[in-house]
This record gives C-alpha cells, sequence and structure tokens, in this order.
C-alpha cells in the first residue's frame, strides 16, 4: 500500500459517520469493518456516535412527527369517515340481530334436523326412539 | 382525500385552488419552522422567517420550474432568509475551523435532563455544523440534498457532519 493511500484513524472515523447515514460504498464499508476488528479507538468512536444519535433522537419534536404519522396513515376526508362509521354502525346491528337468533328447525328428516343459525346450517342427528319419548 | 405529490399541488396552486396551498403549508409549515429554529436559536425569529417564505412562495410560485424539487425550494429559501437574520447578529461567518459560536456555562446545563442539554450544546455549535446536523438528523436528507441547499459538495457535507459529531462526542461524553 502506498504512503498516499494509508489512512489514518481520523479518516475511518469519517468514514464511520459516513457509514451511519447509510452513504458509504459497499467498498468501503468493508475496509472500515476490516479496520473496526484491529482499532479499539474506531470501535469506541462507533459507540460514542450510536449513543450521540440516539441522544440526538430524544430531542425530535414528538408532536411533530406523530401528527405526520397520523395524517399519512389517516387521509381521508370528514365525510367519508362519516359514511364508513355509519355504515360499520349498521352492519354491527345486523350482526347483533342475527347472533342473538334462537336457531330454528329448517328441515327435518326422520334422522336429522337441520338448524338454521347465523353460521352454516347445523346437522343434528337424532335418535328417533328418544325423540318419540319426549314427545 | 390525498392531496397529492408536490409537483400535482403547484399545479392546482397556479390554477388557483386554495385548498392545494393549504395542504402544502401543512406539509411544509413544520419542517421548515424546526430548520429555521435549529438555525437560529430564536423561536419568534423562525416564525417570521417561515411567514416570509410563505409569503414569497405566493409571489414567487410562477418562477418555480415544473419538476424542481419543492422541498428544495422551501428550504434553500428558509437558508438564505436565516443566514441574513444570522448576518444581522453578525453570527454568520462560514469558517470550516470554528466549531461553536460560544461556550455553554457551566450553570446553563445543571439540574438539566439529558435532551435539554443537547438541544443547549447544539444551539452552540456553529450554524454552518448546526445546520448540517439538522438536515441529516432531523429532516433525514441526503448528503446530495443537504449540499444543494446549502450550496456545497457532498464532501464538504461528509467532512461538516463528521466534524460536528466529533465536537459533539466530545462535549456530550458526560451524557452519552
Amino acid at each position: 500500500m502506498s504512503e498516499k493511500s494509508m489512512k489514518t484513524c481520523e479518516d475511518y472515523q469519517e468514514m464511520i459517520s459516513v457509514y451511519h447515514d447509510n452513504e458509504l460504498s459497499d467498498g468501503d464499508t468493508s475496509k472500515l469493518f476490516f479496520h473496526l476488528g484491529e482499532c479499539s479507538g474506531c470501535r469506541m468512536f462507533m459507540r460514542s456516535l450510536i449513543e450521540l444519535r440516539s441522544a440526538i433522537g430524544e430531542t425530535k419534536d414528538p408532536i411533530g412527527r406523530k401528527q405526520s404519522v397520523w395524517k399519512r396513515t389517516l387521509s381521508i376526508s370528514y365525510p367519508v369517515a362519516a359514511v364508513i362509521s355509519v355504515m360499520i354502525l349498521v352492519s354491527s346491528f345486523f350482526l347483533f340481530q342475527k347472533l342473538s337468533e334462537q336457531p330454528r328447525i329448517i328441515e327435518k328428516t326422520a334422522t336429522e334436523y337441520v338448524y338454521m343459525t347465523a353460521f352454516p346450517p347445523v346437522y343434528a342427528t337424532v335418535n328417533s326412539t328418544t325423540e318419540s319419548k319426549s314427545n | 382525500m390525498n392531496p397529492g405529490p408536490d409537483p400535482q399541488l403547484l399545479e392546482q396552486i397556479r390554477s388557483g385552488n386554495t385548498q392545494a396551498f393549504a395542504h402544502l403549508y401543512d406539509r411544509y409549515r413544520h419542517r421548515v419552522f424546526q430548520y429555521c429554529d435549529r438555525l437560529l436559536n430564536d423561536r419568534q425569529l423562525a416564525e417570521d422567517v417561515v411567514q416570509n417564505v410563505f409569503i414569497k412562495f405566493h409571489t414567487q410560485q410562477s418562477t418555480i420550474r415544473n419538476g424542481e424539487s419543492l422541498q428544495h425550494w422551501f428550504f434553500t429559501v428558509a437558508r438564505n432568509d436565516s443566514f441574513a437574520e444570522l448576518r444581522k447578529k453578525r453570527l454568520e461567518a462560514v469558517h470550516d475551523d470554528i466549531l461553536w459560536d460560544g461556550e455553554l456555562p457551566d450553570e446553563a446545563i445543571q439540574n438539566k435532563e439529558r435532551r435539554q442539554i443537547v438541544e443547549l450544546v447544539l444551539q452552540q455549535l456553529h450554524a454552518p455544523y448546526r445546520e448540517a446536523i439538522v438536515l441529516r438528523e432531523y429532516e433525514q436528507m441526503s448528503y446530495e440534498e443537504i449540499a444543494s441547499i446549502t450550496g456545497t459538495t457532498v464532501s464538504s457535507v461528509k467532512s461538516r457532519l463528521f466534524k460536528a459529531r466529533k465536537a459533539l462526542i466530545e462535549k456530550l461524553k458526560p451524557y452519552l
């Protein structure tokens, strides 16, 4: 390696800063990690940089960020929201009515009763002797 | 309803749609204010600058080229106006060898939470370094976007960010 291309720890630390911004090329990244394997000073700088970024992260405005995330996830107008709410309410009402209905017999054969429920029909096999006794 | 991307909004604003302007204001106002506030360390002044930026947008929107990034336009105008304000306060000098605008007295950081100490130390950072940190850490802009807004090169952005971070690590060592 020529004298000119020899990198100092200062150069590698600048590369660490660029690496944390996802702007370091693949070639330089592998050179950097090779150096980190043998330099505790640069490893320490890397740890400090992670700590610094986390400390700066604490100063970010949480209200502004939350608002923008909220706006991104719920970008519908009030009339549309109102229509959707009414539809949910009406369908919940019908679903509740259906679920609270007593099962009723919709078909009867010699050996089977078919009950109508809110869900697929329920088939029940009935012992004809028990049936006649109870009647 | 989704207000649509910037070029679409610009087109609607040019055709006199005030709702489109409201969407654009909503999209950039907070971000530009945060940037100016951190550059100027003065909320009132930052409010004034942001207001002027939107007034300029109204008067100069016809000169914005089709396809030009509105993010670039807003941040560049906000930067120029903020630096004009800093010049009035004689704090603008862009010397790459100056990292701090002043010393933070010990009393200023006593009994403060880490978050507040980081804010105070950031405010002491010399403006060109502070703005590199703000655009990268708070606005998550790429090196190319930062270089284009600040009128420097990508390699200068890299160098400023590195020097600023190194100085901040040094200064904040007891709190990291």
